[in-house]
């Protein structure tokens, strides 16, 4: 019944403490604990947050973190890979980590009458994971695989080359799992220092949903993941500049018959600081949140030019991005391009009133659905806590939206999606090049090669 | 549109959920099995005189709801000329109806907060949308609007022929791995009404008539081809009566079991011939990725379950058989594999999937693959892999089960697949009972490497 209170809060302005009721908040040998406790299903999630992402990768070594986090399971002194990842399938345990240039996740679930076996098997791993040079030389080798194949889809591919070029000199431009020319240089070694630095000086906080029985998670972490409180804080680059594109980014691949389309630009770290996250996001759902947004009645409903077309718009400390994504066939790429930018001028302009109120009252419902999931409501904390954004401001989304304005919602569109601030970069067959020069865009040609 | 894997028998094991305000979970105990199985779904069922079924679970957590429709039409009843007819009307049941007329359907539902869309099989396509409890006679009034009087209206079916090929050209064309699929699929079940697209011949899309496809729609979207789901903060009763006010009016097609006995009767469903080849597709991966598929079975027969088994311990997982073999074995011959066992309603394919790392060659790599698979059944099928398998199935179970949107599929499904929403008691009889001598045999039966079809891709064929 506990999420029931959660929605009422939502709904009302009602002050109940709701999270001061349901939400322990405990210190384990200097280690911050968040506790939802929730005894509807017999499961449990445990999740522990490092302040520390890829941005601390080595030089030159990019990928650096992900790798490490992803071999955990490789190998220890005690335990090969194969009895490693036999003993946690074994209890159906889920496990993975999620690397953010700014932190990191480490996430484990399962049922709880195997909790004890696969918590102590998880800590034994960040305790001693030795990292094979056989096991490493393996994966090194898939992902290296998996990264040539990129050419075969489109979709990844385009998202890829599009982080690089939008995020141009901005620190953050390197995807978290690194480059092949980066991955190939990668050893034991340097995952072995990672990975102390993460046990001992990386700051970290757990979050755990569950029943009581979860709890026996003290004794194990204190015991056998032998963790200690960092105090490291490392300096996130600030972000004060948009990479100068006056051209559309092309990148030539062979086979295609659909454009693959990414709009969108970097986040300054002044404009993160400025807050109005909520009206960020809610730009973004105005223009391609769902069936009715923008975007997707003009592009696909009224235009038949599109199966999908998405806007966001998200951050994290000190950057963030927005953006659209969407694709076309070849015929029409140039109806699409000034299509989206119709869209945006004419939503920066004048929103209309009708599709403003439907996109204010969706993304107040949609929140709420978000937040079904005991588990998604706390890593909406999580993202909280590293964005310094007290709990609280959970219970004001619905009221932060009932105050926006048109005016509001058009400033920020007009902000975020300006076309001139825009770098545009289009995935598909060389042959588009000519269209898009003869419909008078400037275009950068750009090899696919270039973003592995 | 979206495609099941696994059959259904596998998302279901041991147990059910919890649901809070509708179940009780006794203490798991190290076992689990025996106190799971005490856990039950409280589903109330009412079967209207049109014939339309409704399944009600009332959860209170939270003043919100799921409402699922599932209609028994999928891509199996269309004939050639109109292959695609379900997906495209899977579009075209959101561009109006009688009443509330074009783009009335998602301005109703996202503006009252809420969310929806739908998928398409080769058996069924469903229906869904979640919202605020206050809103739930306004989808109703909106579901029964287009069970009824659906448009189709010229300029939008037009305009959704095109945005059906792009689809298409996104989740097939332009991707080697929907080759494979799309490719396997119709050789396996080549000359049965399971061995077109779903989604669509491009030729049929491109000139299928909205004549019809309406003529398609009035024989199989009916009331008596449908399955309602409702789960959330709601009352039993006054869903039933406001379902009943709004539906009941709504006549079903007559002799429709006729009608869809003699459709699929013409082509039937059994596999027309040894399975032999190995078809080589053009591609644009730099190495060959990989299909082997062998004839497999319906759901709901007990080797369907007992190929669930096998599926997830050959080819599912880090620790399953066929990764320890050729991924993270001393010399890896691959990036990744899998096994998969699909149940459809008449038929099915179990089959295995990969993609060869570089210097690998396909046809050694294959031959070394039969090699391997014909020694699985015995050095794979351990007690300890079976319990495995039941831990996993487990935990992905209570995670689908999270959400109203998770127990409505979870109960749509089986009254869909097996006629009972709570065959699941059967389900775990028949899991409890397979034995690790029953998956042997049962795995040597259907995963003959003698009588397979090999698709492979890449840039070189």
């Amino acid at each position: 019944m506990r999420t029931l209170f959660i929605y009422l809060i939502l709904i009302s302005t009602a002050s109940a403490n709701y999270l001061d009721d349901n939400l322990k908040k405990m210190n384990w040998g200097g280690i911050d604990v968040v506790w939802l406790e929730d005894d509807s299903l017999p499961t449990y999630d445990v999740t522990v947050y490092f302040n520390e992402g890829a941005l601390g990768d080595s030089k030159s070594l990019h990928g650096e973190t992900e790798m490490m986090f992803s071999q955990l399971s490789s190998g220890t002194h005690r335990y090969s890979q194969k009895e490693i990842v036999e003993s946690l399938e074994f209890y159906g345990a889920n496990y993975g980590s999620k690397i953010t240039h700014e932190y990191t996740t480490f996430s484990v679930s399962g049922l709880v009458k195997d909790f004890v076996p696969v918590m102590k098997m998880v800590c034994h791993m960040f305790d001693d994971a030795t990292f094979p040079k056989k096991e490493l030389a393996k994966v090194k080798s898939r992902a290296l695989a998996g990264l040539k194949a990129m050419v075969s889809n489109h979709s990844s591919l385009a998202s890829r080359a599009f982080r690089y070029e939008s995020l141009k000199g901005s620190g953050f431009e390197m995807p978290t799992s690194g480059s092949m020319k980066s991955i190939k240089k990668l050893n034991s070694n340097h995952l072995i220092s990672r990975l102390k630095f993460f046990n001992e000086s990386a700051v970290k906080r757990i979050y755990i949903k569950g029943p009581k029985e979860a709890k026996a998670l003290k004794d194990i972490i204190l015991n056998d993941c032998r963790w200690k409180q960092g105090k490291e804080v490392r300096k996130i680059p600030v972000v004060t500049s948009l990479p100068s594109h006056n051209k559309i980014i092309f990148v030539p691949v062979p086979n295609s018959n659909q454009a693959q389309v990414r709009i969108g630009r970097i986040i300054r770290t002044a404009e993160v600081q400025k807050g109005k996250e909520e009206l960020k996001s809610f730009s973004a759902n105005f223009l391609g949140g769902g069936f009715t947004s923008r975007l997707v009645q003009k592009l696909r409903v009224e235009k038949g030019l599109t199966y999908s077309a998405g806007a966001y718009a998200s951050e994290q400390k000190n950057y963030g991005r927005s953006g659209i994504s969407t694709f076309t066939k070849n015929e029409t790429i140039v109806d699409l391009l000034k299509s989206i930018q119709y869209v945006i001028t004419k939503s920066s302009n004048d929103a209309e009133t009708e599709p403003f109120l439907l996109s204010k009252k969706n993304i107040k419902g949609n929140y709420l659905l978000g937040l079904e999931s005991t588990s998604d409501f706390l890593q909406n904390l999580l993202h909280f806590d590293h964005i310094e954004k007290k709990y609280e401001e959970i219970y004001e989304f619905s009221g932060i939206m009932d105050k926006v304005t048109k005016k509001d919602l058009e400033g920020m569109i007009k902000q975020l999606y300006s076309w001139e601030d825009q770098t545009i970069l289009i995935l598909g067959d060389k042959k588009l090049v000519k269209t898009l020069k003869k419909a008078g865009y400037k275009v950068d040609v750009k090899e696919y090669k270039n973003y592995l | 549109m979206q495609v099941r894997v696994k059959g259904l028998s596998a998302l279901m094991l041991i147990g059910v959920l919890a649901l809070t305000g509708c179940s009780s979970i006794k203490d798991q105990g190290k076992e689990g099995e025996s106190e799971v199985d005490s856990i039950s779904i409280k589903v109330k069922k009412k079967v209207l005189d049109n014939g339309l079924t409704v399944l009600v679970v009332e959860n209170k957590k939270l003043p919100i709801f799921s409402y699922y429709t599932y209609f028994r039409v999928g891509s199996k009843y269309e004939s050639p000329g109109i292959t695609g007819s379900s997906h495209l009307l899977e579009h075209m049941m959101f561009k109006g109806a009688k009443k509330y007329g074009e783009g009335q359907f998602d301005k109703l539902v996202e503006g009252n907060g809420g969310r929806n869309n739908a998928y398409t099989t080769n058996d069924l396509t469903v229906y869904y949308e979640s919202l605020p409890s206050e809103h739930f006679s306004v989808i109703a009034d909106l579901e029964a609007d287009r069970m009824q009087n659906l448009l189709l209206a010229k300029e939008s079916f037009e305009k959704e022929r095109n945005v059906v090929l792009e689809e298409r050209k996104m989740r097939y064309e332009n991707s080697d791995r929907g080759k494979v699929y799309l490719e396997m699929m119709k050789a396996v079940f080549k000359g049965t009404p399971y061995g077109s697209s779903v989604i669509g011949e491009i030729e049929d899309l491109k000139t299928v008539s909205r004549e019809e496809v309406q003529t398609y729609f009035k024989r199989y979207y009916a009331p008596n081809n449908a399955v309602i789901v409702i789960v959330g903060s709601l009352d039993a009763d006054e869903v039933f009566s406001v379902i009943e006010d709004k539906f009941k009016d709504i006549p079903g097609t007559k002799d429709l079991k006729n009608i869809k006995k003699k459709h699929l009767g013409k082509l039937g469903f059994n596999f027309k011939k040894k399975f032999s080849e190995h078809i080589k597709l053009k591609g644009t991966s730099p190495t060959p990725m990989f299909s082997l598929a062998f004839k497999g079975i319906k759901i709901g027969e007990r080797e369907a379950f007992v190929l669930d088994i096998v599926s997830s311990i050959i080819g599912d997982g880090e620790s399953s058989y066929l990764t320890q073999q050729f991924v993270t074995s001393r010399k890896p011959k691959l990036q990744n594999i899998y096994a998969a066992n699909y149940t459809l309603q008449e038929s099915g394919v179990f089959f295995i999937g990969g993609q060869l790392l570089e210097k690998v060659k396909l046809k050694s790599f294959e031959k070394e693959l039969k090699k391997k698979l014909r020694q699985a059944c015995d050095v794979a099928i351990t007690e300890r892999a079976v319990k495995k398998v039941m831990n996993q199935y487990l935990v992905s179970m209570m995670g689908d089960l999270d959400t109203n949107a998770g127990v409505a599929r979870f109960i749509g499904d089986r009254e869909i697949y097996y006629g009972s929403h709570d065959f699941y008691k059967k389900e775990l009889q028949i899991y409890k009972s397979i034995t690790v001598s029953e998956l042997q045999t049962t795995c040597k039966k259907y995963m003959t490497v003698d009588d397979s079809i090999t698709v492979s891709i890449w840039n070189k064929n």
